[in-house]
């Protein structure tokens, strides 16, 4: 191709690359910028003939994209943005869940609330806050540990195909998080005000917002601990933190001065406090995120 | 003139604790088939993962075109297909999800991925009923199927191959080496590999890694013609080929009893032609000595290369 012929096509050309993004380099043609600039610059000082068939035949050699890539160029697929793209990661995580995750969740809450509910229905009397002791113990325990199963594969198994994917490990790390515990809350949430209604408004379990404080927080602990541990260390081991934690809250519960603390309205405990707990697990989320950034320096440690 | 579609430039990676993995590598791939080769720890995974952007290099860049990976990942990732060493899904998933969530995680619209998985199994050899099962049943072989399908789902402009043809048949190799080749048209595929015999069928461009360095990058007949001159065959007695086992810059790349004491040796020599190595006393290596220069092969040039490497005549290519 002569210079004169090439910058006759040169209109055409930058129409036809700019209209299909897959054809240089994928949806993204920001990285085409410098090209399109040189090309710009070539049109406007005339270049000798040698250069523009340089650069024609650079162009000519980029890679051509497949039949499908052409197809979604064709269809204006793009990529989802903002509220869209995070939805989309959501949406793509949920499929690490597997059947046993959603069932067991849900059986060990709905076991709860019923023992929450057996407690008032026994006549025997208990301290206030006490139907919601069951939640407060389970929920925290199925988030934590579902949180590290959720990031299982974090850091083993097809964590580098994961990694090789155009998404963030930080909003792989954070859209599990966030299954887990939406998960979670809305099953505690339905098993509280299945317990309050079942006792009736006038009944001892107290005001509903209370019966739901009493498990939030330590579920958002739990689970931030859960979040950080199993991006900082392991799944592994943020599942052995979470349950030796829960193991230490159970053994306190069962020594009435400190259940006392935990469970009683208006003296709350560490755990039981909300927004102690609530600014706690921001802390450690934040923490985590830090972790889940950095995974890309961790690859490949082991081979060290 | 090939566009340099990759673009390598003075790649480096310490692991933490100070194991050095990878020593300015630089290179410029145009389309095709280039494949990676080097002994066990010489760094072949770890510049796949830096290519595949799952690794950060401690030092270093690498340009697609115009684009700088390191700055722009995720852009970059849209891009490329990889295929890990140690690939394993998640065994309590059914193939077909697996393909679908990898599908979902690149970015494929929900109304075409079930035609797209369908259609990179059929590609890869893996029936209906593979897809139904639970990825833990999988055999080897059907799971490295799995994970080449997971890297194809997005029509890659750039595939990486981490050992690729690892646990696969003989027939499986062969049907992967055609499809390499048939994707490479246009585009960069990058594999590594411990065949040579593969090396050499399919490679446009042979990356020869070393202890984290590159030793050179050119084309195989290139890579062979280099030692050209330097490889021998013959018959040598049991004293002879004790001889050649302990002389240092000769390397042994094949010996078959023949009986009576004697052996038909192929070997590798890093020293020139006629150059005496004190055997038989006074004269040379090569002629009049039982050995001839033999035409060399894939396998006869990697040996070549380690020995030149470990010598320390190998330049960076």
């Amino acid at each position: 191709m002569s210079g004169r012929e090439w910058r006759v096509n040169w209109e055409a050309v930058a129409a036809d690359l700019a209209e299909d993004p897959a054809r240089p380099g994928g949806p993204s043609l920001d990285a085409w910028v410098p090209v399109f600039a040189a090309l710009e610059e070539l049109r406007e000082c005339e270049p000798p003939a040698d250069a523009c068939e340089s650069t024609a035949a650079w162009l000519a050699g980029l890679p051509m994209p497949g039949a499908f890539r052409r197809r979604m160029a064709e269809l204006g697929v793009s990529r989802p943005r903002g509220f869209w793209s995070a939805l989309a990661v959501i949406r793509s995580q949920t499929s690490v869940f597997s059947l046993a995750f959603w069932a067991v969740a849900a059986s060990v809450i709905t076991l709860a609330s019923v023992g929450g509910y057996g407690v008032l229905t026994a006549g025997v009397p208990v301290p206030a806050g006490a139907p919601s002791l069951p939640l407060t113990l389970v929920a925290p325990l199925v988030g934590s540990v579902g949180v590290a199963y959720a990031l299982r594969s974090f850091g083993r198994g097809p964590w580098e195909v994961e990694l090789s994917c155009p998404i963030t490990p930080v909003g792989m790390a954070l859209g599990r998080l966030f299954i887990v515990f939406a998960y979670t809350a809305g099953l505690a949430s339905v098993a509280s005000g299945a317990v309050w209604l079942g006792i009736g408004p006038s009944g001892s379990p107290g005001p509903f917002l209370a019966t739901v404080f009493a498990w939030l927080g330590p579920l958002a602990l739990w689970s931030a601990l859960a979040f950080y541990f199993s991006l900082r260390f392991s799944p592994a081991t943020a599942t052995a933190v979470s349950l030796g934690f829960w193991a230490v809250e159970v053994a306190l519960l069962a020594w009435r001065p400190a259940a006392s603390l935990l469970v009683v309205p208006g003296r709350p405990g560490p755990a039981g406090a909300p927004t102690v707990s609530l600014g706690a697990a921001v802390l450690l989320a934040l923490l985590a995120v830090r972790e889940a950034g950095r995974s890309a320096e961790r690859v490949g440690r082991s081979a060290a | 003139m090939t566009a340099p579609l990759l673009r390598v430039s003075y790649l480096s990676h310490v692991f933490p604790g100070g194991k050095v993995a990878l020593r300015d590598v630089d290179f410029e791939l145009g389309s095709g088939v280039a494949v990676v080769v080097g002994p066990n720890g010489a760094g072949k995974t770890t510049l796949l993962r830096i290519l595949a952007g799952v690794l950060r290099p401690t030092r270093g860049e690498v340009y697609w075109g115009a684009l700088p990976v390191l700055a722009s990942p995720v852009a970059y990732r849209d891009l490329l297909g990889y295929l890990p060493q140690d690939f394993s899904p998640y065994p309590e998933m059914r193939a077909r999800v697996f393909l679908a969530y990898v599908a979902r995680l690149k970015g494929l619209p929900p109304t075409l991925i079930a035609a797209r998985v369908s259609e990179v199994a059929g590609l890869m050899g893996l029936d209906e009923t593979t897809l139904d099962r639970e990825c833990r049943h999988l055999s080897h072989g059907e799971t490295r199927r799995l994970g080449l399908a997971a890297a194809l789902l997005n029509d890659p402009l750039l595939l990486l191959l981490d050992e690729p043809t690892s646990g696969l048949d003989p027939e499986g190799r062969a049907e992967l080496l055609g499809l390499v080749t048939d994707l490479a048209a246009g585009n960069l595929v990058i594999l590594s590999t411990h065949l040579l015999s593969d090396a050499e069928r399919i490679g446009d461009h042979i990356l020869f890694l070393e202890s984290g360095r590159l030793v050179l990058c050119e084309a195989p007949s290139a890579f062979v013609a280099g030692a050209r001159g330097h490889v021998f065959e013959g018959t040598v007695t049991a004293d002879e080929l004790a001889f050649l086992e302990r002389a240092p810059g000769v390397a042994l790349v094949a010996r078959v009893p023949l009986g009576a004491g004697r052996f038909r040796v192929r070997l590798v020599s890093t020293l020139p032609v006629g150059c005496s190595t004190g055997w038989p006393p006074g004269r040379p290596l090569s002629l009049g000595t039982g050995l001839v220069l033999a035409e060399p092969g894939m396998e006869d040039a990697y040996v070549y290369r380690r020995l030149r490497s470990a010598s320390g005549g190998a330049g960076t290519g």
